[in-house]
């Protein structure tokens, strides 16, 4: 092998192993595929037995880094504040940089908390004030479009 | 020798229900806590602080884990309406019997998830009326303990009643009991931890609900009540609320630890 063509290999195996790296930081982070995909198909199996399909869209974000949060609204509409997870125990926690997300839904004292990967959101809710479970299921749908008054 | 492999078939099937008896009791997050009440909690915060506090389980509601929900309060005092989460992928999940649990503290906005062992609760809190997240461990501590707290979902001590328009409602109670309502804004003074009377309204016609404590005027006792959308309200003889549907919680407050005789009047105030 020449010496060029070694350098070739290695630059190219380099710009790989960077470009994978960089995929790797956004996956983890629940954000990144909310910011490709902001319109989301879902179904969520109650405690009651009932089978719901809704839509979950992404409305907006507020703030920055480890105070981040974001806005998303289910078919209602149920408006809710997210935030992603933090990867890591302790003090070595990263505070929004997970894969997994917790949100808070006022209008119905609904607590919510999954896991957000590029083609599924999965998750499960707890609903205080009517004392319902339940556990769903997403997928992107750019047709998914949740009315607002 | 014959009748030793019945024995040991028997012995096999006895251990194996013990052990699948076992096995069910530990992958549900109440389990823990029904063996351990008391926790101690160290949180470490978004910014770098850090908070030890406890975490007390109280009152349970329901014997189906599907629909069972129970409380559990930190050190605030800050109370929190808590369930196991479902076990399994939809459909088919198997409600409230993982070891992972979710949990919703009202008063501060606050979603918590995380999972329960036996000997360790872990688990991440975001509060959106802050902007506040933390990452927390906690062991088992039965020193650890939490002031009481009302608990609006217990059964009324003096009664329940269904009110309807121009038709008042007087509830004979024990006023007082070892609950310092003074962690609620605007109140203080002692109260039981279950409300005293319970007042459900079916909206039929507009007006008001009146809630109100006879003879409070020469007493030193005070009223509390919970409306059906959670606000609370602390006054001294009687309160005029907005109409809701759902259940409005009362709680005659006396000023020192102790009970006393009372009574609390509902009334469906039409407009």
């Amino acid at each position: 092998m020449t010496e060029r063509r070694r350098r070739r290999l290695l630059y190219v195996l380099a710009s790989g192993l960077a470009l994978l790296a960089a995929q790797a930081g956004r996956a983890a982070d629940c954000f990144a595929p909310l910011a490709e995909h902001d319109k989301w198909a879902c179904t969520v199996e109650l405690s009651t037995g009932a089978l719901v399909p809704y839509c979950l869209n992404v409305t907006g974000t507020s703030g920055e880094g480890a105070e981040r949060t974001f806005d998303m609204v289910s078919s209602g509409p149920y408006p809710r504040v997210c935030t992603c997870g933090a990867k890591g125990k302790g003090p070595k926690a990263r505070f929004n940089a997970a894969s997994s997300y917790l949100c808070f839904d006022e209008s119905t004292d609904t607590a919510e908390a999954g896991k957000i990967t590029r083609e599924k959101l999965v998750g499960q809710i707890y609903n205080v004030s009517v004392d319902v479970r339940g556990t769903f299921s997403c997928v992107p749908d750019p047709a998914c479009v949740v009315p607002l008054p | 020798m014959r009748g030793a492999a019945p024995v040991k078939a028997l012995a096999l099937l006895v251990m194996a229900i013990v052990v699948s008896t076992a096995a069910h009791a530990a992958s549900d997050c109440f389990e823990p806590l029904r063996a351990n009440a008391g926790w101690r909690c160290h949180a470490d915060l978004t910014g770098g602080q850090v908070v030890d506090y406890c975490l007390e389980r109280t009152n349970a509601f329901g014997t189906d884990p599907a629909s069972r929900f129970f409380k559990l309060i930190a050190t605030g005092p800050y109370p929190s309406s808590c369930s196991c989460s479902a076990k399994g992928k939809p459909p088919g999940a198997v409600f409230g019997e993982d070891k992972s649990f979710l949990c919703l503290y009202p008063d501060t906005d606050a979603v918590v998830s995380g999972k329960i062992a036996k000997r360790r609760m872990t688990g991440q809190t975001f509060s959106a009326a802050y902007n506040l997240r933390t990452v927390f461990s906690c062991q088992p501590d039965p020193a650890c303990d939490v002031p009481p707290v009302l608990d609006p979902d217990l059964p009324a001590t003096g009664g329940f009643a269904a009110i309807e328009p121009n038709d008042p409602v007087l509830i004979q109670v024990t006023a007082g009991g070892p609950v310092d309502v003074a962690y609620l804004p605007g109140c203080g003074g002692y109260a039981s931890e279950a409300p005293n009377a319970v007042y459900h309204v079916e909206p039929s016609v507009a007006g008001e609900i009146e809630i109100a404590v006879p003879g409070s005027d020469v007493r030193p006792d005070s009223l509390l009540v919970i409306t059906p959308s959670g606000a609370v309200h602390c006054v001294d003889y009687y309160t005029y609320l907005p109409l809701e549907q759902g259940a409005y919680r009362a709680w005659v407050v006396l000023p020192t630890p102790g009970t006393a005789a009372a009574a609390i009047q509902g009334a469906y105030r039409p407009e």
